[in-house]
């Protein structure tokens, strides 16, 4: 019955093309995890930068697992948002990386696409918005067969993450 | 468009030179004169435009015009050089660029055709000028080296291998004497390839037989090799039946950039993508259980694989042997116990439970037993009557073959059934022992007599077990009815795969069957699945595989963690109690009292639902019919016609077993006292038949409330007062029948009518009794020590009796149920109704607290805790469970200067129940908070059975008298021999804390707010004198019309005493 927490922020993208970008997040585990305390998923704020082209976001994360193995351990799972001047929004990248396994502060780096769709599809973006997104979001962070997906790279997501890990030791996972 | 734009550029010029020359007086001498200008300009531009719109017209005169202007040269000229130096902004320079070319043009004179255009006309100038003008004696004109195509054509093939897109023979492709073997043709399955053009296909093949080791590219069909799938290795055998392109998992959706609906935000999407699962079935075959072409074969053969089945499923449960072993291990846990009966308190109560368990167990035991062998006899009474049917009808359409095996049992179980009869008789007999010692003992003495029962109609274990096999031979088909031909259940393919898997994979093995043709993808996977079987391939279906092998702990471990529960719960906002507090670290720093004091806070502020018992068994007719024969037996057996006769302990039934509409409550009317009888003097309204009995009339008036806490009683039996309306026009008592008891009961008794009841329940409920495990208190204060320890030690000496020492509060605290008691003053309105008379009053208040609406307890009696309100609480709830009842009346008794305590009890009426017991001068009254009514100790009406525990606002007494019926019992409590107290006279803190609740209303017409305030000052209640006084105060303001106002003012003082 090992426990993890994990503590920290999602600090904002660089590198999109778009300006007014938001990020909505979750975390997904395995099923031998569970959570105790805190919220599983969650949307920032819509930040505009107004000097450089960082989007600071510095949603706060605070999670409190318990698990009873070490499969599943959570993934973090992120979509970058856009909103227009019309306040209309369109996905500008998915992106995933594992929470880490070793317990202290950590700075990542996650990098983001997102679905090219037919050229009539990135003509229609580039002209009207919009655009194509995964009908299923689990794709994010599953490794189903990618292989046939066409995307684009997208910007790159900034996250401090603080774990702290508790009787690991207790089951022979040293850490 | 580049000819007509130039024609234009040429119009332009050409109307300017025509306006140049009319205004070029008035440009020469007005040079500065801009205004002018720009006039002339515009009017320059209507011209052009004029010629514009005239353009399409006069293309042909245009080329006239073009000539006109281009020939004489020298009019032009002349007007060029004017034009040329003439200040005109851009325009004046583009046109400059026009007539510079014109004039070097007119210097080189040349001809034009007619259709030459202009663009020509200019690039054959520049050309012209560039010859003329670089020296022609550095540079030799050559003209472009050139070869004819067919030369170059021929130089290439030289070079150029080009093969021919022609097709190519198979014998050339193949090795000699080989015919094309094509495979498809042969019955293999083969995937279709990719799509290539036939000619592309041809031309590499030529390409490939040009080339050395060129042949081994070719298939024995001819074809060159190819895979199906170029990015695949090896092509999957399943069928792809998703045409589309993409994983459906990562299919893409063009969504329109919408603007969020900020109320269902986009998060809601998340969430819902991660509640959407998907099962996946591959569904081999259908075996049907019923179907409307099935003939009487059929069915019975259904019906019969169903019981086969249900058979099998409870022989691997193997239920009975498991109670078997257990009946084992409890009697070797008596012996032992038995065997060192040194009285003490502890094992005597070990003892008691063991034989209860052993009774349970052992009825738990015959019932599966009995559930058996009902089973197995209705599966030989089906095969019996499929074997009649088979040869009534001449032809059998089931392969069904049922043949029973005996079974031989072990002689050491045999030894065991025998010992397991010794052991009950042993058993008898030290009950009859401990019976003597008194009376606790009593409950032990019908289990004897049921263990008696249970001996004589034991069953002797299952010895025969029924195969069932599909040997039988079907009648040939051209013998059967065309009717049967068309539905044969078993003639359907796939189905003898399930039915036997070792044939089917040794007829798989036979065949050879191609293992890539998808028809067979399943039969295929079946046969690699049979394979593997010997090794280690699970027999389940995993979603995460190799989880179970790595977990560190089990998942019950994880759910019993009471540090993840808490934290679990105070995430949930459930946990307000503990909401700021820091969670402990470790769990057995957690006292286990937080869960289940926040259970049964939770269930009794939810309302538990209720499940219908037949959604949990399904089962129980065997038990009804079982319970029904002996019942018939005993009838047969026992003496027809009895002076005195005995009710009879009847078989019980486990409660879970009993669905809706099982139970019957039978209800017998024993006698009757004081039946109103129909007044024949009056006459009523002629409307109304009177042709009925008078006792159909009064039936009307008894109600009989049954709850399902009700199963606590066995049966009821005893008196019961009949609720008459007040006024009962038209019937009148007769004097005769209620002389005699009248004086004896002093009540208003000639108004009441009793009817003496018997009811039970048929069939018998066996109820569960646990054994509350008493817990550790975290924070053990003397006073809850020495509240355990009497509670423990009350029960030991008296099981069936209840004590309650201490309970949990509205905020989950546990505390001292004389807490609860103190003097709390009633409402005023009912203290002024009968100002002088306090019998009235006392009648008043008890029918008030009887008003206040009662909450069943959802909870089971026997654990052990309780939650009480204050009566405070109670009252201003207007809700309350009976406990709560008679602790607000006894409080309003204490007001009135009366020795008043809350009894706690049992009645045939409400199962567990709380009265008030009031201390008058020569005798004791027993209240009933829930209908008010008033009882005298020694009233044979008083449907308090037992008085088990008091208590006041200083003590708690638990009645150790051998009798316990409120007759019998002295409620003297100052005697200890008789009463044993918690607390002992001088112990110290019993008092410990207390809070004194004064407080009135006050109801007022509203005339201004000094007044209401001056009124408030008038009562005096702030001048209080205690130091932690904490005062209440509410305000309602009533309105009536025409503004007027009655205001209610609720004043109360807490003071808390030391």
């Amino acid at each position: 019955m090992a426990e993890v927490h994990v503590i920290g922020q999602i600090m904002g993208a660089t590198g999109f093309s778009e300006s007014s970008l938001f990020c909505k997040w979750g975390i997904h585990t395995g099923a031998a995890w569970k959570l105790l305390s805190g919220i599983r998923e969650g949307q920032t704020q819509v930040d505009t930068p107004q000097v450089g082209d960082m989007a600071y976001w510095s949603h706060p994360i605070d999670l409190h697992f318990a698990t009873k193995g070490l499969q599943g351990w959570p993934r973090l799972h992120l979509q970058v948002w856009s909103q227009d001047s019309f306040g209309r929004c369109q996905l500008a990248g998915y992106g995933f990386c594992h929470v880490p396994s070793s317990p202290g502060t950590h700075q990542l780096d996650c990098p983001t696409w997102r679905p090219l769709g037919s050229w009539r599809e990135q003509l229609a973006r580039a002209f009207v918005g919009g655009g194509p997104q995964l009908l299923h979001g689990d794709a994010i962070y599953s490794g189903a067969d990618r292989y046939r997906l066409h995307t684009a790279a997208g910007g790159t997501v900034h996250l401090e993450l603080g774990l702290l890990l508790r009787h690991f030791d207790r089951y022979g996972v040293e850490c | 468009m580049k000819k007509s734009q130039r024609r234009e550029d040429m119009e332009k010029k050409m109307s300017e030179d025509n306006s140049a020359e009319e205004n070029i007086d008035k440009h020469l001498q007005n040079e500065e004169n801009q205004n002018v200008i720009e006039m002339s300009r515009g009017k320059v531009r209507e011209k052009l435009k004029n010629v514009q719109i005239n353009q399409g017209e006069k293309s042909l005169t245009h080329l006239l015009i073009d000539k006109i202007y281009q020939w004489p040269k020298t009019e032009v000229s002349f007007d060029e050089g004017l034009w040329f130096f003439m200040p005109r902004g851009d325009e004046g320079s583009n046109s400059g660029r026009c007539s510079e070319q014109r004039s070097v043009n007119d210097s080189y004179p040349k001809h034009f055709s007619l259709d030459d255009n202009l663009q020509n006309f200019a690039e054959d100038q520049g050309e012209d000028f560039m010859q003329e003008v670089i020296f022609p004696d550095l540079l030799e004109v050559k003209a472009a080296e050139y070869e004819v195509d067919q030369e170059q054509i021929r130089k290439q093939q030289a070079n150029i291998f080009v093969p021919s897109n022609s097709p190519v023979a198979n014998e050339r492709k193949l090795p000699k004497d080989m015919m094309p073997r094509i495979l498809e043709d042969e019955g293999f399955y083969i995937q279709r390839k990719p799509e290539i053009y036939k000619k592309t296909c041809n031309k590499m093949e030529n390409r490939l037989l040009t080339v050395e080791e060129g042949k081994s590219w070719f298939e024995e069909s001819g074809e060159i090799m190819s895979l199906p799938s170029p990015i695949r290795q090896s092509w999957n055998f399943r069928l792809n039946t998703s045409k589309g392109s993409l994983n459906p998992a990562l299919k893409t959706i063009y969504r329109k950039a919408v603007k969020p609906d900020l109320e269902s935000s986009m998060r809601n999407k998340m969430e819902g993508q991660r509640e959407m699962y998907q099962l996946d079935l591959n569904i081999v075959g259908l075996q049907f259980s019923h179907h409307p072409l099935f003939n009487q074969e059929q069915v019975l053969c259904a019906r019969l694989l169903q019981l086969y089945e249900c058979f099998q499923d409870r022989q691997q449960q193997n239920l009975p042997q498991l109670l078997y072993e257990k009946l084992i291990a409890l009697r070797d846990a008596t012996k032992l116990a038995s065997e060192n009966l040194e009285i003490s308190q502890l094992t005597k109560k070990s003892l008691q439970d063991y034989y209860w368990q052993i009774s349970n167990t052992k009825q738990l035991y015959d019932l599966e037993r009995g559930k058996d062998f009902s089973l197995l006899h209705s599966i030989s009474r089906t095969w019996k009557q499929i074997k009649s049917l088979r040869q009534q009808q001449g032809f059998t359409s089931t392969p069904v073959k049922l043949q029973f095996q005996r079974v031989k049992m072990n002689k050491c179980d045999e030894q065991n059934q025998e010992e397991l009869l010794e052991m009950s008789e042993t058993q008898k007999k030290t009950e009859g022992k401990a019976f003597k010692n008194g009376d606790k003992w009593e409950s032990l003495s019908y289990l004897a007599s049921e263990l008696e029962e249970t001996d004589i109609e034991r069953i002797r274990p299952i010895t025969l077990m029924p195969q069932l096999s599909f040997t039988t031979e079907l009648t040939n088909l051209s013998k059967c009815s065309l009717v049967l031909r068309n539905v044969d259940a078993r003639g359907v393919p796939g189905i003898p795969w399930l039915i036997n898997a070792q044939k089917l994979f040794e007829w798989a093995n036979e065949v050879k069957i191609d293992p890539n043709n998808p028809e067979y993808s399943d039969l295929m996977e079946f046969v690699m699945y049979m394979k593997h079987k010997g090794q280690d391939i699970p027999k389940y279906f995993r979603l995460e595989q190799m989880q179970d092998e790595f977990n560190f702990v089990s998942e019950e471990e994880m759910e019993k963690s009471k540090r993840f529960q808490l934290l679990q719960l105070r995430n949930a906002g459930q946990l307000d109690v503990f909401l700021l507090q820091q969670m402990p670290l470790y769990d057995k720093e957690i006292p286990d009292l937080v869960f289940q004091m926040k259970k049964l806070i939770m269930k009794r502020i939810v309302k538990v639902s209720k499940v219908n018992l037949s959604d949990v068994v399904a089962d129980y007719e065997e038990i009804v019919s079982a319970s029904q024969l002996t019942y018939a037996v005993c009838k047969l057996v026992e003496r027809q016609r009895k002076l005195k006769p005995q009710r009879k302990e009847r078989r019980k039934v486990a409660a879970q077993t009993i669905c809706d509409g099982d139970i019957k409550i039978l209800v017998r009317i024993l006698r009757a006292y004081n039946i109103p009888t129909r007044n024949t003097t009056v006459n009523s309204s002629p409307g109304h038949d009177y042709s009925f009995s008078s006792l159909s009339k009064i039936k009307d008036n008894i109600y009989i409330n049954i709850f399902d806490e009700m199963i606590i009683e066995k049966q009821i039996s005893g008196t019961f007062q009949v609720n008459t309306p007040p006024v009962l026009l038209g019937y009148t008592w007769s004097k005769t029948h209620a002389s005699p008891r009248e004086d004896y009961n002093g009540q208003n008794f000639k108004e009441s009518t009793f009817l003496n009841i018997f009811a039970t329940i048929e069939p018998q409920i066996s109820y569960v009794t646990c054994n509350p495990e008493l817990d550790k208190f975290s924070d053990q204060t003397d006073v809850f020590k020495r509240a355990q320890i009497f509670k423990k030690s009350c029960q030991a000496m008296f099981p069936n009796r209840r004590v309650t020492a201490t309970v949990f509060n509205g905020e989950g605290i546990q505390i001292l149920v004389t807490r609860y008691i103190k003097a709390l003053n009633p409402p005023q309105q009912l203290l002024d109704i009968f100002l002088h008379d306090s019998n009235a009053t006392l009648d008043l208040i008890a029918h008030f607290v009887s008003l206040i609406p009662v909450v069943p307890d959802v909870l089971d009696e026997n654990d052990g805790f309780d939650i009480w309100m204050t009566s405070e609480r109670c009252i201003s709830l207007a809700i309350g469970n009976k406990e709560e009842h008679a602790i607000l009346l006894c409080n309003f008794f204490l007001y009135f200067g009366k020795k008043a305590l809350v009894v706690l009890g049992t009645s045939m009426l409400e199962g567990q129940v709380a009265y008030v017991l009031t201390q008058e001068t020569d005798e004791y009254l027993l209240w009933n908070p829930l209908t008010g009514q008033c009882h005298k100790q020694f009233d044979p009406f008083c449907p308090l059975q037992s008085v088990d525990c008091l208590f006041d606002d200083g003590n708690v007494w638990f009645n150790i008298q051998q009798n316990n019926t409120p007759m019998a019992v002295h409620f003297d409590y100052s005697k200890e021999s008789f009463w044993k107290q918690l607390l002992p006279k001088d112990f110290q803190g019993t008092n410990a804390q207390s809070i004194q609740v004064t407080g009135f209303p006050i109801q007022m017409p509203y005339t201004d707010v000094q007044s209401i305030i001056d009124a408030v000052y008038q009562t005096g209640i702030h001048s209080s004198e205690f130091p932690q006084i904490e005062f209440a105060l509410a305000v309602y303001i009533h309105p009536y019309p025409n503004n007027i106002l009655s205001v209610w003012v609720y004043l109360a003082s807490l003071a808390r005493h030391e």
